[in-house]
């Protein structure tokens, strides 16, 4: 891929620390779903034709949804529109177990609820340059009159699946399955190294 | 070329897999003429230079069954919706 990587196991994450010209960051990125800080995760899936009265139920538990490739935050949960009357749910601080009965006393029958706390790296990407590294791979209009503050997208990056949202005004988080992060990490370190990048909560990769 | 998905929006085609034309329906295996009917479900297309139905799955988007009109000269696509009848194409 280039020499940055020469060295570093394709088959491991890329190990923290500072990529590109010394003195700049124009792009930071953090692992946010460490042994250290444990996010939990889970799949929100409607019942068949379910899918309105599932929105009512956890809006009136404190989770606002959008049946929209958008992302709503309630009840100290994330939730984020994967697809129609589909959801991925984070929780901060939470076991998977916990997150899912949560979720199974909000959607009273109405959902399919299934852990994925281990399926995902979850990564914060922020920076002034975030956007312009990003964009080399995500084929997703990311200017910020289309692409705005909760927008989110399913979509492929450097051959590999991903599931992105803007939280805010600067950060993307992404959440990569487990097994490709170490490929989608390779693709952001040599796309975000020009501006200089700062990779945490990985590791010695 | 890019796919306006009813769910995610302009996505590149490479995130779908085309299945081809939308008109086939599957034959009732219980009908007499069965055998016949399905021979031609499975292998008889039409090739029509111009608009057509065909589906599309996006499978590294919303994983959803779309319906796509498009000009099969121009590959200019007219119309989008779900496949299926219920909510979100299931
Ligand atoms: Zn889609």
């Amino acid at each position: 891929m280039s020499d940055l990587l020469e060295h570093i196991a394709p088959t491991r994450l890329v190990p923290e620390g500072h990529y590109g010209p010394e003195g700049a960051t124009g792009v930071s990125a953090r692992a946010a779903n460490t042994s250290a800080s444990p996010l939990a995760a889970a799949t929100l899936v409607a019942r068949k034709g379910a899918t309105g009265r599932l929105i009512v139920a956890c809006a009136a538990a404190g989770l606002p949804l959008a049946d929209a490739p958008r992302s709503s935050g309630g009840a100290g949960l994330e939730a984020v529109g994967t697809g129609p009357g589909r959801w991925l749910v984070l929780a901060e601080g939470m076991s998977g177990p916990d997150l899912v009965a949560r979720l199974a006393g909000m959607a009273q029958g109405l959902a399919a609820i299934t852990d994925q706390s281990d399926a995902h790296l979850i990564l914060d990407i922020c920076g002034e340059r975030a956007r312009a590294a990003l964009e080399k791979g995500v084929t997703v209009d990311l200017e910020p009159t289309v692409f705005r503050a909760g927008d989110a997208a399913t979509t492929v990056v450097s051959h590999v699946g991903v599931t992105f949202w803007q939280r805010d005004g600067a950060t993307y988080r992404f959440a990569v399955g487990r097994s490709f992060a170490p490929a989608f990490l390779r693709w952001l370190t040599v796309s975000a190294a020009e501006f200089g990048f700062a990779l945490a909560g990985t590791g010695r990769g | 070329m890019r796919i306006p998905c009813p769910y995610c929006g302009a996505r590149s085609s490479h995130e779908f897999a085309y299945l081809g034309d939308a008109a086939p329906t599957r034959p009732d295996p219980s009908a007499p003429d069965a055998a016949e009917a399905f021979h031609s479900y499975v292998y008889e297309r039409d090739n029509p230079a111009g608009p057509m139905d065909e589906l599309w799955y996006h499978s590294a988007g919303c994983r959803r069954w779309l319906k796509v009109t498009r000009d099969t000269r121009t590959h200019a696509i007219t119309a989008v919706a779900f496949a299926g009848t219920g909510e979100g194409g299931r």
